[in-house]
């Protein structure tokens, strides 16, 4: 009996050892099939792939496509539905779901030999380096081919950033026009005008003195910003963004940083003084501990009254829907372009995610499909869904409007008629994108280290951006 | 030499067989990592391209990270935490399990009470504990406020309280496994021990130093050494809460090497990095055995 036992153990573990070898041995080889296929394979013409793959065989003649995002997958439906019936018998959308937006899931999916036709990201930075190192295929050849220009479709904000070297590696599937939220009741219940676009940082500083009132936890703040921690964007340059545009923290030939700038002291000592002087603002430990660098939260904060104002994407509304938190009865939002810098025409801030196709692909006629189709063609089905302008330029005022509809209607809370005559308005967008690779990285640690002792009272805004110029130029060079 | 028989081939092939699973697990997992992470810490490489892009740049991402002043914050950072908080950890929790081990109301509880942290989340409770830290109208400082402390801590909100702050989370969270631990030890040791010490006249306290930590040494020796490798390796709060900040001031080693790889795209300086800490890790392991060994010896 000890004896059969004793066979039985050895044949059983012998038997997963094997199966695990032949698991692991058996991935390996096929992912190593794929990802050797690599770039040989971006050059196969379409007719090539036509002649029948595994794929076809499986959907009935038409070939499979996989688009991968981090979208919930149920909210993909509509558009994954609307490209399989446009392209009925031609090809078959996939989507496949990330599990977030962050540079190393998205490196290992594109560096796992997964078929991949289109690869979206959030980071700027990230798709850069992947640009540069081959991962991505220039667009310019599809732009080419349509007889379109990058400018005349995304228009000059957009070519500016993403022009990499004369080609261009993404497209924006969304713009996130950065927008001021603020709760209408709160300014009615202080006797207040509702803010008009042309007010200037002057006027929301006021504002948001007027706005705070209360002590302790029971603290009410006229606005909440974003400080150069957690996961949120960085308020404190948003007035030299919108002095010196695009690429802020270089100088024209990308060779330094201009944190020595009299705009970047202006713009960083007027927010050092609406959250250490005036105290009008969430101090950030508050902003820390309640997470207010999570959008849904900072929605949550604006309609619960824990703040009046609050600067943030167009997407921001999205949060004011039931799945995200109980919404309080009578919640009133309304919403205002970005304050100016000296009460004349409206620049503001901007940002994308954008998506991209893999020199990986099997197929890159049938992934520019994919890829025109997701950002340009059915944007209402992408970026629309999620709240987000397209990144294209808009033709006409009424398909403008059009959008702006998808975006706005059905949120409880927002002022709808409001949020669309102010979006209806006009205004010079400066992109927040940097895909310039010098020093980037330490620009950005240079940012977060010296902001957080500046916003914690242990550092003056001249030290910082001292700090700033010398650790960013640095950076640069050590790049170069 | 005695002679090899069918027997003890079998029952070679037997053992081999029963730990071959594990062994492939660790070798496949653990070992070739390991391997893996040295080999790029000598290379310039983006996962997400192919191996073709994969750069030998020597020592340069040794070079690199020992030039980095944030890295050697963070190093510091590290042991300063592992130095701090382990001997505090163990001595609460020496104190704490004697306690208990003794007849105390609600004995059960309050053991379940003190392991409580242990089995949360980490993330979770940071979270708490970020609010409790919150210096203008948070639970801690209101305490110390009503106490007559006018100007409380500002906790993670201050380069010179942020680690301190961490440094109270991990001892919190690591005071039930200890006592846990110490427990166990606690039962190993001989009732006669008292009693004769007893019998000569000593005292609590005595009998404390003279019989119970003598008699704990190997599970002092266990804890010491497992929490100061868990100490090496502390993550969570830091990502949680400070993000290493205010400044760096609580940046560590382990989300020093994160930042690098996850966000940074830096693989080759996060596996440098992740090697220094290996070594850190070995060299303290070493020593500490040595130590034990010729003190047993």
């Amino acid at each position: 009996m000890k004896k059969v036992q004793k066979t039985l153990a050895v044949l059983l573990v012998s038997a997963m050892g094997v199966a695990s070898l032949y698991g692991c041995g058996g991935q390996a080889a096929d992912s190593q099939g794929s990802s050797s296929s690599g770039q040989e394979e971006a050059t196969t013409t379409q007719a090539e792939e036509a002649a029948g793959t595994e794929e076809q065989a499986s959907s009935g003649g038409a070939q499979q496509l996989n688009f991968y995002a981090w979208t919930s997958p149920e909210n993909m439906v509509p558009l994954v539905d609307a490209f399989n019936k446009d392209y009925e018998g031609t090809y078959e959308l996939t989507y496949q779901k990330l599990a977030d937006a962050a540079t190393m899931t998205i490196n290992t999916a594109l560096g796992s030999g997964e078929s991949i036709d289109v690869m979206t990201q959030a980071s700027a930075m990230d798709l850069r380096v992947r640009a540069d190192d081959g991962v991505y295929m220039g667009l310019k050849q599809f732009f080419d081919k349509e007889g379109w220009t990058y400018e005349d479709v995304m228009g000059s904000a957009m070519e500016e950033t993403m022009n990499i070297e004369g080609d261009y590696y993404a497209i924006p599937y969304c713009n996130n026009i950065n927008m001021v939220w603020f709760n209408k009741k709160m300014f009615d219940e202080a006797g207040l005008e509702y803010p008009q676009a042309g007010w200037t940082w002057d006027d929301f500083r006021e504002t948001a003195i007027a706005l705070t009132h209360g002590e302790g936890g029971d603290k009410v703040y006229g606005a909440m910003m974003d400080y150069a921690d957690g996961d949120g964007d960085n308020y404190w340059d948003l007035i030299a963004r919108q002095k010196l545009g695009a690429f802020t923290y270089y100088n024209d030939d990308f060779t330094a940083t201009r944190f020595d700038a009299p705009e970047f002291k202006e713009s960083l000592e007027y927010f050092y003084n609406l959250a250490m002087v005036d105290k009008c603002v969430v101090p950030v430990d508050e902003y820390m501990a309640l997470q207010y660098y999570r959008d849904p939260t900072g929605m949550a904060g604006l309609y619960n009254g824990k703040y009046a104002m609050w600067i943030a994407p167009v997407y921001g509304c999205l949060y004011l829907n039931e799945s995200y938190g109980e919404i309080p009865e009578g919640t009133d939002i309304g919403v205002v372009d970005m304050p100016t810098v000296d009460g004349g025409a409206t620049i503001t801030t901007c940002y994308t995610s954008t998506a991209s196709i893999p020199t990986s692909c099997k197929n890159p006629d049938a992934a520019w499909e994919v890829l025109k189709y997701v950002c340009i063609d059915r944007a209402d089905l992408f970026a629309g869904p999620k709240a987000m302008h397209p990144g294209y330029e808009f033709q006409s005022d009424e398909e403008r409007d059009a959008f702006n509809h998808i975006i706005f209607d059905g949120k409880p809370g927002l002022d709808v008629d409001m949020a669309m005559e102010v979006m209806a308005m006009d205004r010079t967008l400066v992109s927040k994108d940097n895909t310039v690779r010098q020093g980037q990285v330490g620009i950005n640690e240079a940012i977060k280290n010296n902001l957080t002792l500046v916003f914690s009272g242990e550092m003056s805004v001249d030290e910082a951006l001292a700090n700033l110029k010398e650790q960013g130029d640095a950076a640069i060079k050590a790049d170069q | 030499m005695s002679k090899i028989t069918k027997r003890d081939i079998k029952e070679n092939l037997t053992g081999w067989a029963f730990i071959g699973l594990n062994l492939l697990g660790y070798l496949l997992f653990k070992l070739l990592p390991l391997f893996l992470a040295g080999v790029l810490s000598f290379t310039k490489w983006n996962i997400a391209a192919s191996l073709d892009t994969l750069q030998f740049v020597g020592f340069g991402n040794f070079s690199r990270i020992f030039h980095d002043p944030v890295f050697w914050e963070s190093f510091w950072n590290t042991i300063l935490y592992a130095i701090v908080m382990v001997p505090i950890a163990i001595g609460l929790s020496l104190v704490l399990a004697v306690i208990l081990d003794t007849h105390v109301f609600g004995k059960g509880l309050l053991r379940l009470a003190f392991y409580l942290p242990n089995i949360s989340s980490m993330v979770a409770v940071s979270v708490v504990w970020m609010i409790l830290f919150i210096p203008s109208y948070g639970p801690i400082n209101s305490i110390l406020m009503s106490l007559g402390i006018d100007n409380p801590p500002k906790w993670l909100n201050a380069t010179s309280t942020s680690l301190l702050s961490i440094i109270i989370i991990g001892v919190w969270q690591r005071l039930g496994y200890n006592i846990i631990i110490i427990l166990a030890g606690l039962q190993g040791v001989s009732k006669s021990l008292y009693e004769a010490a007893e019998i000569d006249g000593a005292n609590g306290i005595q009998k404390f130093f003279y019989i119970t930590i003598p008699s704990l040494s190997n599970t002092m020796f266990f804890l010491t050494m497992i929490s100061f490798i868990s100490s090496f390796q502390m993550f969570t709060p830091v990502q949680v809460m400070t993000k290493g900040g205010p400044g760096t001031s609580s940046s560590v080693l382990v989300y020093y090497i994160y930042k690098a790889a996850f966000q940074n795209n830096d693989i080759g300086g996060a596996s440098a990095m992740a090697w220094v800490l290996f070594l850190l890790v070995f060299v303290f392991s070493a020593a500490r055995m040595i130590v034990s060994r010729k003190k047993e010896s």
